[in-house]
């Protein structure tokens, strides 16, 4: 006999039923009659470990939710396979598919209010301390206040906390989030955030979330796809993604303010290579992989630029604006030769006027590469 | 160009008081953010001023004359909504063109007009975009043209209700640099509403902090951010939020309550009779403690230890367990610390604030800091935060 065991709410640190997550070739094409087929996934590939919280992240269109979606079986897929722990489910309907799914649009049973629509599930399945787990789980996700109201009276953020506590209350092997923080204010976003991350890492279950928010994906994943168009563009934890960019696509996605890219020659010189950048600007890199005098582009966070010493390798430029956020501050910078602007973030006791001059550098594998046609990262 | 004298001025929805008996002063030519929550008076203020809304009681005076009963469009002020309010059925042209042909606003020949707008257009960058509609513009593109409508005509003062609100955080901040650069905003007397905190601090010559349409304090974008005036402000201000720990003065020492943060009661500071403060420490101001740590009497040091660490950016947030507290530290990803790891932090005793102990953030109010500071802060003429702020000038002058 097989049948689910209601696992008790006390942290373990490693959940047991906690299932891991393969996607193989997964494709999803749109037919509609009169239009081109519009191809949303093509060919994805993800091996998520048990345990483990992955975000999806991207610009809307991407194909992002469309996966979530097939995983949580509200979407049909076109080819490939999903795999839960060692089952193949993508031709099972959702619930037979074990995941608990967090998505905005979930229903809410309107005559029940919240503590109610949220207890519902567990005292179907006989748990006996659903209430308390309940209130428990309400006070961690700063909701109590709205347990006893109806769904009707809820707003958006509201709602989304709801939806949030009842995919989280079934305690499921694994989770499906869709964008569960984006109506919460900033300073609440931050805190059920982390509060997310504490509750997943005690109860171990499996997430994927979805989201557009860099820094929440950042923040959130153990590991995280940026996705585009509908492919991943580079699955990598948030470190590997920040520090060590795949293409221009990933680096202009993630971070912020943005990275600037701008245009750069390669230059070998002692064996070293060094790019240079607009009339005279020299940047040192730790990239190799590069033709002497071969045109590449330029990536440079704004909050890896630093104030060279005198006789470094640097670009020097016209403060266009400074603007003082006390916390830091934040320079626009014209380069003489090159087009567009630059940003440079610099501590908040460094104080630039507008109208002066800055020289700036950075460290060498801090300076990234990129092909100029294709976008990749040259190493 | 012109100041502009705010006087008790009040404004009621039915039983909501919106706006509550403010009283703002703004100088010619400053630019003055209005910052607050949603719901706070931002927007029925910026109304209160246009003369789109009559106010209940006060009075407001753009240079020197009084405008209360003046209808709107012989106030000479000209103001960008939230939504852009541009007309869908014109073009960018068309739009620009449109506050230069009311006549009440003054005449401008076709070639003044072409001229102006020429000009507003070259500014914003938006030339090529003339000819199309706005729906066929981005957002981004919808926000410059919708400043230019405000932009093309000269007028008194500039009222902005959060103009940048709609873009994405990336635009948000090119678009906020740019703003900065443009040297008619400069040099216009402007009214900027918003509820974004760096907004403020990078646009404003001075901010004033509203909360339920009371003006909590009025300063400098350092005298804000260095010396809020409550609790409310400090958390309006800063992302993460600033760090807000409950205390105990036992027998000189101002400790935390449970342990860990403890240091001496400061000198210049008056506690009252209460036994009991609340300190106030921004996660950027906290740094951890490594072999080569700036260290001295200025420094105060606590020992907590991680229980997460979120990558942010370049930057790591920790949640550290000091006592009782959950304490969030913004450091740098190069000397981050691990999850579960025992870690020392340390604080300059001049970034630590004091509060008096209270229930709401409205009531804990600042006492001062646990040092004073060596330098003063920029100030205008007189103190911030009096109720009858009657200075002149910005620091812009």
């Amino acid at each position: 006999m097989t049948r689910t065991t209601e696992r008790s709410d006390t942290p373990t640190g490693v959940n047991p039923n906690a299932a891991g997550l393969r996607l193989t070739k997964l494709h999803k094409t749109y037919v509609a009659r009169g239009r081109e087929p519009f191809e949303a996934v093509k060919g994805l590939e993800l091996d998520i470990r048990p345990g483990e919280l992955v975000a999806l992240l991207g610009p809307s269109g991407c194909g992002k939710t469309t996966t979530l979606r097939m995983i949580a079986g509200l979407e049909t897929t076109t080819s490939g396979e999903i795999r839960i722990g060692d089952r193949v489910v993508q031709d099972l309907p959702p619930a037979k598919r074990n995941v608990g799914v967090g998505f905005e649009s979930y229903a809410l049973y309107p005559p029940l209010n919240v503590r109610e629509n949220l207890a519902y599930g567990l005292k179907a399945r006989g748990v006996k301390d659903a209430n308390e787990r309940v209130q428990r789980l309400a006070e961690r996700l700063e909701m109590t206040d709205m347990l006893d109201l109806r769904p009707a009276g809820l707003s958006s953020g509201q709602k989304q906390r709801v939806a949030l506590a009842r995919a989280l209350v079934r305690n499921p092997p694994v989770l499906l989030l869709d964008e569960p923080l984006s109506h919460l204010d900033m300073a609440a976003r931050q805190r059920v955030r982390r509060e997310l991350k504490m509750l997943q890492r005690e109860f171990g279950y499996t997430t994927i979330v979805v989201t557009h928010d860099q820094l929440e994906a950042l923040s959130l994943a153990d590991r995280m796809a940026v996705m585009n168009a509908g492919i991943i563009m580079q699955f990598g934890t948030p470190d590997e993604i920040y520090d060590d960019p795949a293409n221009t696509f990933t680096a202009d996605f993630v971070g912020e303010p943005k990275i600037n890219l701008f245009e750069g020659i390669a230059r070998r010189q002692d064996g070293e290579v060094v790019v240079a950048v607009g009339r005279d600007g020299l940047l040192p890199t730790a990239a190799h992989d590069v033709a002497d005098g071969q045109s590449v582009t330029v990536g440079l966070r704004p909050q890896d630029c630093r104030v060279a010493a005198e006789g470094e390798r640097a670009i020097g430029a016209e403060v266009v604006v400074f603007e003082n956020v006390l916390e830091f501050g934040l320079a626009t910078l014209d380069v003489p030769g090159l087009d567009g602007r630059m940003v440079a973030q610099t501590p908040s006791d460094v104080h630039w006027q507008t109208g002066g001059q800055a020289h700036i550098t950075a460290r060498p594998d801090r300076v990234y590469l990129f092909d100029v046609t294709t976008g990749d990262r040259i190493r | 160009m012109a100041t502009v004298e705010i006087q008790g001025m009040t404004k009621r929805y039915g039983k909501i008081t919106a706006v509550d008996d403010m009283t703002l002063s703004l100088g010619d030519g400053e630019f003055f953010v209005v910052l607050g929550p949603s719901g706070a008076g931002k927007t029925t203020t910026l109304k209160s001023v246009a003369g789109l809304v009559d106010i209940d009681d006060g009075e407001v005076k753009i240079g020197g004359r009084t405008m209360t009963q003046l209808e709107p469009y012989h106030r000479n002020v000209a103001m960008a909504f939230e939504s852009y309010a541009l007309y869908p059925q014109k073009t960018v042209f068309e739009n620009l063109a449109s506050p230069l042909k009311s006549g009440r606003t003054g005449n401008y020949s076709a070639q003044d007009q072409k001229q102006r707008i020429d000009l507003v257009t070259t500014t914003l960058g938006i030339n090529p975009l003339l000819k199309r509609f706005p729906r066929e513009l981005s957002n981004g593109q919808r926000q410059r043209v919708a400043l230019g409508r405000v932009l093309v005509r000269e007028a008194d003062v500039y009222l902005l209700d959060e103009p940048l609100s709609h873009l994405d955080a990336k635009l948000r901040a090119a678009m906020r640099a740019e703003l900065k650069q443009l040297g008619e905003m400069s040099s216009t007397t402007s009214l900027y509403v918003t509820h974004d905190y760096q907004e403020a601090l990078s646009l404003g010559d001075r901010i004033a902090v509203l909360h339920h349409g009371k003006v909590v304090q009025v300063g400098t974008p350092e005298q804000i951010w260095r010396e809020p005036q409550n609790a409310f402000v400090a958390k309006e201000l800063g992302q993460p939020e600033i760090n807000l720990i409950d205390a105990e003065v036992v027998e000189g020492r101002i400790r935390q309550a449970g342990g860990g943060i403890e240091f001496d009661v400061p000198r210049d500071v008056d506690l009252g009779r209460g036994g009991r403060v609340r300190l106030g420490i921004r996660p950027s101001d906290l740094e951890l403690v490594t072999a080569d740590s700036r260290s001295g009497a200025e420094w105060l040091r606590v020992r907590g230890a991680v229980h997460l660490a979120e990558r942010l950016g370049r930057n790591v947030e920790l949640a550290v367990h000091v006592g009782d507290a959950e304490v969030i530290v913004l450091t740098s990803s190069e000397h981050a610390a691990r999850e579960g790891e025992s870690v020392e932090l340390q604080v300059r005793l001049r970034e630590v604030h004091l509060f008096a102990a209270a229930e709401d953030d409205d009531h804990c109010v600042r006492i001062g800091a646990a040092a004073p500071r060596e330098r003063e802060l920029t100030t205008t003429t007189t103190k911030a935060a009096t109720p009858s702020d009657s200075e002149q000038g910005g620091r812009r002058a």
